[in-house]
Order: C-alpha cells, then sequence, then structure tokens
C-alpha cells in the first residue's frame, strides 16, 4: 500500500496515472470526433428527413385512417431517431466516461490501495468506459440476439464503471490529512497554461449553469407545454382531413423539437468545455511541449470552446450557417486536444528513456 | 488534503455512483432504447389513438409519458455533470483565496443544490405543480450562487499567485 497522500510527485506519472490520463483523453477525443461527424453529416439531412416523411407520409395516412401505411412510415423515422440516438448517447457517454477517468488520476496519490488494485481499478473505469459506449454504438447495426449480447455488454461496461468508481472511493477512506497532496496540485495548476484552462473554464462552467438555469424557465413554460399543444393540433387536424393545418402544425412540432435539441447541447457544451478545459489545466504538466506551445494550444482550446456554444445556441436561431461555425470551433478543441495528447505521449517516451524533466 | 475537501470528494463520488445506478437502472427499464426513440413511440402511440378518434386521451398520454421520461433523463445527466464539478472544486478547494469559514459555507450550499436538484426535478414527475418545480429551481440556484462564490475566491487566489 501507498503511504496515503504521500506519494512523490513522480507518482503522478505511475502507469495507473497514465492509463486514466491517456485513456481519458483518448475517450474525450473519440467522443468530440464523433460528435463532429454526427453534427457535420448526420444530424441535417436526417432532421430534414424525418419532417419530410411526417408531412409526405405520416399525415396523409392518419387522413385516410390507414393504420398500416402509418405504421410503415413511422418505423422510418424510428429508424432515423434510433441512429440520432444511439450516436448521441455514445458521444455524451464517451466524453463523460473521459472525464471520470482524468479526475480519478488526479486521485490517485490518494488512493491507499497497492498499484496492482489501483490498475485494475483504473482499467474498469477506462475499459468499462470503452465497453459502454462502444456497445451502444454497435447496437444500431446489429439484430437480435446479437443485438440483445451487445446491450448485455453495454450494461456491463457501465457495472465496470461503477465497479471502478466504488473502489476508489473505498481506496480513498481513511486517508491522512496531513498530506502533500495539496502542495502537488498547486504546482499542478502553477504553469500559464493551466492557469488560462483553469480560469476559462471556470467561467465556461458558470456560464452554463446560468444559461441552463435561464432554459430550463423556458422549457418548462413554454416549450414543453408548445410541443403536446402543436401535436394536438396536428393530430386533430389530420383526423379531420385539414391536410394544410396539419403538415403547419406537424412541421412547427418538428422545428420546436430542434430547437429544443440545438439549445441544449449548447447548455451542455458549454458546460462540457469548461470542465475539459479545468481538467486539461491539471494534466499540463504530463504534456511534453514548450511553454510557448502549451499556452497557444490552451487558448485555442478555449477559443474554440468558448464559442462553439454560443454558436451553437445561434443555429437555433439564424440555421445553418452559425451551425457551420459551431463545427468549425469544435475542430479547433479537437486539435488543441489532439496536440496535447501528443505531448502526453512524448512525455510518457521521454519518461520511459529516463530524460523527462 | 484536508477532512473538508476528503468529504466533498466522497460526496461527489458517491453522487456520481448514483448517477450511473439510475443510468443503468433507467437503460434496463426502458429496455435500452434511447430517449428520441421512447419519445418519439409516445408521439406515435397518440398518433395510433388519434386513428380511433380518441385524440385527447391519445394527448394525454403523450404528455405524461414525454414529460417523465425527460425527467429521468435529465436527473441522471445533471447528477453525474453536477458531481464532476464537485470534484473539481474538491481538488482546487486550497487554491481558493476565501476565508475557510465562507470557502465551507459555500461548499455546502454547492453540495446541498447537487443534491436537491435532480431530487426537485424527480419529485416533478410525482408532484405536479410549481413545488416540485420551485424546489429543482431553489437547488439549481444555490448550485449557481455557490459556485460563483468559490470561482470568485479561485480567479481572487491565481490572481494573487500570478
Amino acid at each position: 500500500m501507498n503511504a496515503p497522500g504521500t506519494a512523490p510527485v513522480s507518482d503522478r506519472r505511475s502507469p495507473v496515472t497514465r492509463l486514466l490520463v491517456f485513456g481519458g483523453i483518448a475517450l474525450i477525443l473519440s467522443g468530440m470526433l464523433l460528435g463532429e461527424v454526427f453534427a457535420i453529416f448526420i444530424s441535417h439531412a436526417a432532421s430534414a428527413q424525418i419532417r419530410r416523411e411526417w408531412i409526405g407520409s405520416m399525415i396523409p395516412a392518419i387522413e385516410q385512417r390507414d393504420l398500416a401505411a402509418a405504421s410503415t412510415d413511422y418505423g422510418r423515422i424510428e429508424e432515423l431517431l434510433e441512429r440520432r440516438g444511439r450516436i448521441m448517447d455514445t458521444h455524451s457517454h464517451l466524453i463523460a466516461y473521459g472525464f471520470l477517468a482524468i479526475v480519478l488520476a488526479l486521485l490517485q496519490p490518494l488512493n491507499k490501495y497497492s498499484e496492482r488494485v489501483r490498475l485494475a481499478l483504473a482499467l474498469c473505469i477506462v475499459a468499462g468506459g470503452l465497453i459502454q459506449s462502444v456497445s451502444v454504438f454497435v447496437s444500431y447495426w446489429t439484430t437480435p440476439p446479437v443485438r440483445d449480447a451487445i446491450l448485455i455488454a453495454s450494461a456491463a461496461g457501465g457495472t465496470l464503471v461503477l465497479v471502478g468508481v466504488l473502489g476508489t472511493i473505498a481506496g480513498l477512506r481513511g486517508i491522512s490529512s496531513r498530506s502533500n497532496f495539496n502542495a502537488q496540485t498547486s504546482r499542478l495548476l502553477s504553469s500559464a497554461s493551466s492557469q488560462i484552462l483553469l480560469r476559462i473554464g471556470a467561467l465556461l462552467i458558470l456560464a452554463g449553469m446560468v444559461f441552463g438555469f435561464y432554459y430550463a424557465w423556458v422549457f418548462v413554460t413554454q416549450h414543453e407545454p408548445q410541443q403536446i399543444s402543436l401535436l394536438h393540433s396536428a393530430l386533430q387536424a389530420a383526423v379531420s382531413r385539414n391536410n394544410t393545418a396539419a403538415t403547419s402544425s406537424i412541421t412547427a412540432h418538428r422545428s420546436l423539437q430542434s430547437k429544443i435539441a440545438i439549445v441544449t447541447a449548447a447548455h451542455s457544451h458549454v458546460i462540457e468545455m469548461g470542465t475539459m478545459a479545468v481538467l486539461l489545466g491539471f494534466v499540463q504538466n504530463f504534456v511534453l511541449l514548450s511553454d510557448r506551445w502549451k499556452r497557444r494550444w490552451a487558448i485555442l482550446f478555449c477559443i474554440g470552446g468558448g464559442v462553439m456554444p454560443i454558436c451553437t445556441y445561434s443555429a437555433s436561431i439564424f440555421g445553418l450557417v452559425p451551425a457551420g461555425f459551431a463545427d468549425t470551433f469544435g475542430i479547433m478543441s479537437i486539435i488543441a486536444l489532439f496536440a496535447m495528447l501528443c505531448g502526453l505521449v512524448r512525455q510518457t517516451g521521454a519518461d520511459e528513456l529516463g530524460y523527462a524533466p | 488534503m484536508s477532512s473538508w475537501q476528503r468529504t466533498l470528494t466522497a460526496a461527489a463520488l458517491w453522487l456520481i455512483a448514483t448517477g450511473i445506478v439510475v443510468g443503468l437502472g433507467h437503460a434496463a427499464a426502458v429496455r435500452y432504447n434511447t430517449l428520441p426513440v421512447l419519445q418519439s413511440r409516445v408521439y406515435w402511440t397518440a398518433a395510433e389513438l388519434a386513428l380511433q378518434n380518441d385524440a385527447q386521451q391519445a394527448i394525454e398520454v403523450a404528455e405524461n409519458k414525454s414529460y417523465t421520461l425527460t425527467r429521468i433523463v435529465d436527473a441522471h445527466t445533471h447528477i453525474i455533470k453536477l458531481a464532476t464539478v464537485l470534484l473539481l472544486v474538491a481538488l482546487v478547494y486550497p487554491l481558493i483565496n476565501l476565508p475557510e469559514k465562507r470557502k465551507r459555507t459555500l461548499s455546502i450550499a454547492l453540495l446541498t443544490g447537487i443534491c436537491v436538484f435532480p431530487l426537485g426535478v424527480v419529485a416533478e414527475i410525482y408532484v405536479r405543480g410549481r413545488s416540485a418545480q420551485a424546489i429543482a429551481a431553489a437547488g439549481a440556484m444555490l448550485v449557481i450562487l455557490a459556485f460563483a462564490g468559490l470561482i470568485w475566491g479561485l480567479l481572487r487566489g491565481s490572481a494573487a499567485r500570478l
């Protein structure tokens, strides 16, 4: 067992910490890339197709009271929504598990368990997160009974992550109050790039919280009741064979659903980019790049992370042009994150060769 | 690490574990279907019932199910995300340049808000009306104010170090 809380700085470069930091950033990077691919190539086309299905097939089928035709049309809509749901779930879970892995990496010096046990717990987090997310993603392209097996694997992945978290809680129990952990944390955050990421990240999280509070009020008082009332109007109009009114209501319903999805994405992305910035602030010491380049990547990440959610929100008002900007700024953050990951790999190599700073 | 930091860290990890359990339980309960599909099925049920000339009942069913699904998924995501923020606060706690008593008060408020907010969101399923919404809003407001106070201390601290 470690002497709790007294691990030297070099312990932060132990295999367990490396696995969690490297695994965490890799999970986040994969999640961000998937999000970009979804936003650029899939989301808009799928939304337009769902709207076409509703207007071109569903409404006429309801008007004709043709349940069989309506069922077939609905099957196509559900297929599109299924793909969206699986990709979005994979995107958000990969990133959330990445965050968890990096935070747990920072707590490793306080874990009283042996390196072997900590390595097993770290594997639970990284492998569990990967298994859960990949299973959710792959399940879309499979059919029963393979699909059932994959969904069980997804649950098993989630359970592994839970085991990793509970094991870490147990490992942190009874640690000494007198430790140099805080001094090490201060040292980790002492560089200019860390300070930039820490400050901007904290402010982004706060901005996301305030925006979320505002939007929750709008959602509960306006958007949620509107959704149902538009659906009601559409169904009433379809049943009474008023095609124009039904089409207009269903178009408004689809637009509102898109708006809710976009605004919710803006809210969650601000907080996620903020959280990521703070976490990256902690790992700057692991990044083997010059201070000047670390600062540049930190600034690039913060610009991308700060502007991307604003553009995402603007897309709910102005349409596709700001959405394109959101994608561009998202890519900026991904490039910065990838650069930091390269620095991490260099640091690992330098550690192994024995000339790490 | 101080004992209060340890408490915050343990609380955050327990909240994350709770969020994961909620997620696993919900996923199993809805047979691993995703939120867009579940909500769409709710609307499809409404359309089917409308075909049988019972649009009003259809809308009520759709409204209730959509409302419940949204809140469960919201509670799951918010517990985990806010717990991650709490973990970050626990890590930077010594860098927050505020009197110890104020820091502790703010972090207690943050922890309380993080627990109350998702509970309020879940309560909205069972208690319709403003009371559960008010609890969720109070929790969220507590989180925002406490976090703003802690950030203020953090920025002061980092300005002092530069």
